[in-house]
């Protein structure tokens, strides 16, 4: 009941601040530029020929594709891949079987090669985003939550009232993480948007791997492993179903991004220091994780997994140089954001107001 | 009955002991200044009855609850403004009286706005932007959130910094009418006269420590002196020294030290009997003379 106050209050500080505006000003900012590098990339495509639409004898060509798939599968089958270039061969014929199955199963016919697919664009748009743009503006938005209010001298009538310190705090970071996971939610969908309206609606059925498993096969005497992807566990999905379940793993992951710059603003009392603290533990991490690529410590850093769709997807384990999982990044995630949390209400709730 | 009690409250902050055995009470319709000059430690020894610092030892009660054991209890009892009443400037008065009364619990909250903000003249204001404020008004509106949980207890820490002498006097007329009202005041202040106008009883604080606790009237009442203007000023000023008077002496001036009203008296009787001529014999302020006495004098450069 206090909670729920505590909340309404901060929701209607946190949606009257400058902060909001210039966040969304940027968002929009970012959407103009995506729309702009799309609008240029269609142009491209438009030149390429336009083949004969393959609309009638597509799923001919498929099934003899599978059946021959499938047949060549049978015998290799037999014996476990031992080199990257036989896994590789392996991995491409199940993926082709994989894609083959599902698009006689949902009648899906191959984009045509002129035609660019919204729908990935943004994945791939949002993949690199969330890694980048989106925690900056989440950092933005809430990282100045307490300290802002110590900056202020606000936080003291706060204190002042019949609401225990954790209840404040609590509250606070609800709307932190509510609405920082509401930003990203809904910047993925305006990129999404702008995407369809450029490049049209097409797109939406095509097959996107998800679960994929990234070997690194070690060649005696080579100096770096090669990855090779392995569809053994994979699922396929429609891609907009993908891109709904990539978005939603954008909002889980900066609702850990909020919770890390909700802990530098309860440490650091004053704003811009707690907000360049945030923003510093950020850039730190991932150029740390740059530097240190391929040791085992790089997947603990929560910069690792900040693309947490890329954890399923594949995408991570190249850029960490070793298998990941979804559930090891969620986990990373979550452990993050559990410590620095105890810290904060730890030190919120001990603390001395001296100065604000 | 007590609406506020301090039990040897101490606050140390590394070595430094900021105050040291605070024992006060105040009662309801009691205004309680207390009075030191800046850095006695009156802003901790505020912080710490609204709950901003623990004390290191000793404990607060509001309305018979203990501050530290039971916050949310106590601090419904509790109105304050700790130093400049800082609001929000993006919202407006009546948003920042809203995100206040939803703290304090308030059940009626539009109700209790309209009541409380027509109780310290903001009414016309209330839907502008806080940032928009005048400085009175902002202190009007701090006065605002303070009532808005409807308080038994109201501390404020220096709530006069600032305003011009027409808002101090408004605020101290508001001040009294809450005490009236049965209200208990803990104001905080470094201005003698500030306090002497505005309080019932005064508690003096200097290196943290509580030096003295009086009523107003009780100090203002003890010993002051008294400034002469006297033919042979140095005759008299010898013939004062033998009776056992304080007297210093210099250009045709006498000033008597350590005098209270019988004194007085007994004085300009003796001096005239003596043959003395008296031009002129004016008192300074017992209160200002029992301020100074009592913090040294030595820091006296915001003390009028």
């Amino acid at each position: 009941m206090t909670l729920w106050r505590v909340v309404q209050n901060e929701w209607m500080k946190l949606v009257r601040r400058r902060r909001l505006a210039v966040v969304v000003a940027l968002a929009l900012c970012l959407v103009g530029m995506f729309a702009l590098g799309e609008h240029h990339e269609k142009q491209i495509y438009s030149r390429v020929p336009t083949q004969a639409a393959a609309s009638a004898d597509w799923q001919a060509n498929a099934k003899a594709e599978l059946a021959a798939a499938e047949a060549q599968l049978n015998l290799l089958e037999r014996q476990s891949p031992t080199s990257a270039g036989a896994a590789q061969t392996l991995a491409a014929l199940k993926q082709r079987v994989q894609e083959d199955r599902y698009r006689l199963a949902h009648d899906v016919a191959p984009l045509s090669p002129n035609l660019l697919n919204g729908w990935a664009e943004t994945s791939q748009f949002v993949g690199a985003a969330t890694k980048t743009f989106i925690p900056l503006l989440v950092v933005i938005l809430v990282g100045d939550m307490v300290a802002g209010e110590m900056t202020q001298g606000t936080i003291k009538l706060l204190v002042v009232r019949p609401v225990r310190r954790r209840t404040l705090l609590l509250g606070k970071w609800l709307v932190s993480v509510a609405s920082s996971a509401a930003l990203s939610f809904l910047l993925c969908f305006a990129f999404l948007g702008v995407a369809l309206a450029i490049d049209g609606p097409q797109g939406a059925m095509q097959p996107e791997w998800l679960n994929v498993y990234v070997r690194f096969f070690t060649q005696p005497g080579a100096l770096q492993s090669t990855p090779v992807v392995l569809y053994d566990h994979a699922v396929v999905w429609p891609m907009w179903q993908a891109f709904v379940l990539q978005s939603a793993l954008v909002a889980g992951a900066m609702m850990a991004v909020a919770s890390i710059a909700f802990t530098c603003s309860v440490l650091f009392p004053s704003a811009m220091v707690s907000t360049s603290a945030a923003m510093g533990s950020i850039i730190i991490g991932f150029v740390v994780a740059a530097m240190a690529r391929g040791q085992s410590w790089v997947k603990l850093l929560f910069t690792t997994h900040l693309s947490l769709y890329g954890d399923l997807a594949g995408g991570t384990a190249f850029t960490v140089g070793s298998p990941v999982t979804l559930a090891q990044g969620v986990a990373v995630l979550l452990a993050w954001t559990v410590v620095l949390l105890a810290a904060a209400f730890l030190r919120f709730g001990r603390q001395d107001i001296l100065n604000a | 009955m007590n609406v506020l009690q301090l039990f040897d409250v101490t606050k140390r902050i590394g070595r430094r002991e900021i105050v040291r055995q605070l024992n006060m009470s105040v009662r309801a319709g009691e205004v309680y200044g207390f009075l030191g000059p800046n850095g006695a430690g009156k802003t901790t020894t505020i912080r710490i009855i609204v709950g901003l610092i623990r004390p290191t030892r000793g404990t607060i009660h509001v309305c018979g609850h203990d501050v530290e054991r039971d916050p949310v209890s106590a601090k419904r009892y509790l109105g304050a403004i700790v130093e400049n009443p800082e609001m929000y400037g993006y919202l407006t008065g009546r948003q920042n009286l809203l995100h206040y009364a939803r703290l304090s619990g308030v059940d009626r909250i539009e109700e209790r706005i309209e009541r409380v903000a027509k109780r310290v003249g903001l009414e016309d204001r209330i839907d502008d932007k806080v940032k928009r404020y005048s400085l009175g008004m902002r202190q009007r509106l701090g006065v605002a959130q303070a009532l808005i949980g409807d308080p038994k207890l109201l501390v404020l820490d220096e709530p006069t910094n600032g305003l011009d002498p027409a808002g101090i006097r408004e605020f101290r007329e508001l001040i009294r009418a809450l005490a009236a009202e049965g209200l208990a005041v803990f104001v905080s202040s470094h201005l003698l006269s500030e306090v002497e106008q505005m309080c019932d009883r005064v508690a003096v604080l200097q290196q943290g420590s509580v030096i003295a606790e009086a009523s107003v009237a009780e100090l203002r009442a003890g010993a002051g002196s008294l400034l002469l203007r006297v033919s042979r000023w140095d005759e008299a000023t010898a013939w004062l020294r033998a009776r056992g008077f304080e007297v210093e002496g210099k250009d045709g001036r006498l000033v008597v030290g350590d005098l209270d009203d019988a004194r007085v008296a007994k004085l300009l009787r003796d001096l005239v009997g003596a043959g003395f001529d008296v031009y002129e014999a004016a008192r300074t302020g017992g209160l200002e003379q029992s301020f100074l006495a009592l913090t040294g004098a030595e820091s006296g450069g915001d003390t009028p």
